[in-house]
């Protein structure tokens, strides 16, 4: 780890570096251990009071959910916490949701208006991004010392308004290694209280996890082109019309057949996607943190925290709006 | 009380054994030798007791980074108790903790978002939609109309004196339904539409020159430009806007974010509500042609004919029955039934 030489021996007169005295080296694996079952039921919860409140609970099921991943992930007997402040979070998401209906009602009225917006949306995405990792690092702690992020807005810019053009220019060829880009200006830039973090990742993992990907979605592709026929059959309409009804009509009769068969594979579907997801946010967090493994010289006892910062919660809303994973 | 745990000072990651204790009016935290961490006689002032969430430990935060974890559930309870703290977690962590209680929300869930889809919207949209100024959509339909005349609308091939005969009927039944606006009514021919009417939010409707040469008895075209002048002057256009917007919000709210949105599983219910709204729209707007009717004493089987003739129109592939592949057609005949029965 090349921070082992900022770290090992020498004192620092700038007050955010950290002596470390090198001990044996010790590999910790980082446990998980939450359960789908107890997950399943939070998630219904903060689900049903998120609606009934119009959203406004939302803001502490977030916080809520985060704690809860975060206090079943332990490493060396201690486990992780997320200290946000929902009211924070509140603010954040009002304002965003403002600015998502305020965009969705111009688009139906001048489309002038919502492409207004969505270049807007493009041009702040990177500032909404770095604000958010700032955030939700910031509030991550571990045994007391919270995380930091010390990427810059600038670079942020970089990553995710510049370079996403080289996407399309090379016919996606790009991208995972795009992917492994953000994920190294992520780890490179967390620090833990006032160390800083390093980053060893090649992109060839990368490709080879979008290969496999691109295999499994493309079978569901041609599931969702016959869905897609259907949907397209509906779309009839234009204005409100004297025989709307017409067109759609016959369509609806045929429709009517295929409900039927349609509702009963819906079903299915939609108990399968609650599940999926509910499981595959615990399965996908059990994989990342029992592959992810701490090395440490020395005691983890000897971090220690850095100056504080309070740092403002818009960037977290925005992006858990959108749901951009930008994550580890 | 006393309750066992760990504490972190907030300067350092090192883990320290300690107790806990609490009575009437402080709260100390101290180490194994019965000190008082950075020797703070009382704590309580900045006690923070995050709520109980499922099995994981308990966590109690002070002002600068310092906090206590501790597995005791029941003492952190008592705390909580004695200083009568986290009231309404204790019970949405009651609620997480039994399968009839997720049941019951996920219960309500559903009766929530049935009631608000099939009440709660619409009846936001309406009330928004007339408080919005009537040319809230006048651009919308202006490229409406030039977007139909490059693809779809020829120049009407009907003679002056018929358009203007047609014009006058028009405006004496604006005049007697339409409220708050101009109106203005526009002829068109259209092959592919063949016989039809289109009412455009900023007043302008649309009648196909097919339409007119179908229809026998001039009370039959009174009841197609009543229904049109009443998707207007209802603000159907406005409020199927509005309703469409919170149908993406109330589904990408559900899916968990709005990129969903975007994935056909999400359109489906998105279109179903939809076509669901529209055909609520043609109903209200055939009411309004039942009451007019009603009123003038004219029986409704001219207006029901004409509806039948444009269904049954050659433009579009015909069917033997009508009904039986037209379930929409059906359900308005019969709707409009209502209005004749009361007449006799």
């Amino acid at each position: 780890m090349q921070d082992v030489d900022r770290l090992a021996g020498s004192v620092d007169a700038e007050q955010s570096k950290v002596r470390v005295y090198p001990k044996l080296r010790r590999v910790l694996p980082v446990k998980f251990t939450g359960q789908a079952k107890e997950y399943f039921k939070i998630w219904i919860v903060n689900l049903f009071l998120s609606i009934i409140t119009l959203t406004i609970y939302s803001a502490w099921a977030k916080v809520r959910t985060r704690r809860y991943f975060y206090a079943n992930t332990s490493i060396d007997g201690q486990a992780l916490d997320y200290l946000a402040n929902p009211v924070k979070i509140l603010k954040g998401h009002l304002i965003v949701g403002f600015l998502f209906i305020a965009y969705s009602i111009s688009g139906q009225f001048n489309a002038w208006v919502s492409g207004g917006f969505i270049l807007f949306f493009y041009l702040i995405l990177p500032f909404l991004i770095y604000k958010s990792i700032r955030f939700y690092t910031h509030n991550s702690a571990y045994r007391g010392i919270r995380f930091d992020f010390d990427g810059t807005l600038w670079e942020s810019y970089q990553l995710y308004l510049l370079a996403p053009i080289l996407i399309p220019l090379t016919l996606g060829l790009y991208f995972p290694y795009w992917v492994h880009l953000q994920k190294r200006w992520f780890f490179e830039n967390t620090a833990f209280g006032s160390t800083f973090n390093d980053f060893e990742g090649k992109p060839g993992m990368f490709y080879k996890t979008y290969f496999l990907a691109i295999l499994q979605v493309f079978t569901m592709v041609m599931f969702f082109i016959l869905i897609a026929g259907l949907t397209a059959y509906f779309s009839g309409g234009g204005l409100a019309s004297f025989k709307s009804g017409v067109p759609d009509s016959q369509v609806f009769f045929k429709i009517g057949m295929i409900m039927g068969f349609l509702g009963y594979i819906l079903l299915l579907m939609g108990t399968a996607i609650v599940q999926q997801y509910v499981f595959a946010r615990i399965t996908n967090y059990c994989w990342h943190q029992s592959c992810m493994k701490l090395e440490v010289m020395g005691s983890l006892n000897e971090f220690a925290s850095a100056a504080g910062k309070d740092v403002s919660a818009v960037g977290d809303a925005a992006t858990d709006f959108f749901d951009f994973d930008i994550g580890l | 009380m006393q309750i066992k745990g760990t504490y972190f000072d907030g300067k350092s990651a090192k883990a320290h054994d300690a107790v806990l204790c609490a009575d009437e009016t402080c709260v100390q935290v101290k180490d194994a030798k019965g000190r008082p961490f950075d020797d703070i006689d009382d704590l309580l002032p900045s006690m923070s007791v995050a709520p109980k969430l499922g099995s994981t430990r308990r966590v109690i935060r002070f002002e600068g980074g310092r906090q206590f974890e501790t597995p005791d559930f029941d003492g952190v309870k008592n705390l909580e108790d004695r200083f009568g703290l986290n009231r309404a977690f204790t019970f949405v962590g009651f609620l997480e903790a039994r399968w009839y209680a997720v049941l019951l929300c996920f219960a309500g869930l559903v009766a929530f978002v049935t009631l608000a889809v099939t009440w709660g919207l619409p009846q936001f949209a309406k009330i928004v939609a007339f408080k919005l100024p009537p040319t809230a959509m006048d651009k919308v339909s202006r490229d409406a109309l030039a977007l139909f005349d490059k693809r779809v609308f020829k120049p009407s091939d009907l003679s002056e004196i018929e358009k203007t005969k047609i014009r006058k009927v028009f405006l004496q039944l604006t005049r007697e339904t339409g409220k708050d606006r101009a109106f203005s009514l526009q002829f068109r021919k259209s092959k592919t539409i063949g016989a039809n009417a289109f009412a455009l939010p900023s007043g302008v409707i649309i009648i196909t020159d097919d339409l007119v040469k179908t229809s026998q008895d001039i009370r039959e075209l009174k009841g197609v430009l009543v229904h049109e002048i009443s998707h207007i002057t209802h603000r159907h256009a406005v409020r199927s806007v509005i309703q469409n917007t919170g149908v993406v919000l109330l589904i990408s709210l559900l899916a968990g974010d709005v990129s969903s949105i975007t994935s056909l599983a999400a359109s489906i219910p998105t279109l179903l509500l939809e076509s669901g709204y529209s055909r609520r729209f043609e109903i209200e707007a055939d009411a309004a042609v039942g009451l007019y009717f009603l009123n003038k004493g004219w029986p409704l089987k001219f207006y029901e004919d004409i509806l039948i003739r444009i269904v049954k129109d050659p433009a579009q592939p015909g069917h033997s029955d009508i009904f039986s592949t037209h379930p929409d057609l059906k359900e308005r005949i019969e709707r409009l039934k209502t209005y004749s029965v009361s007449a006799e």
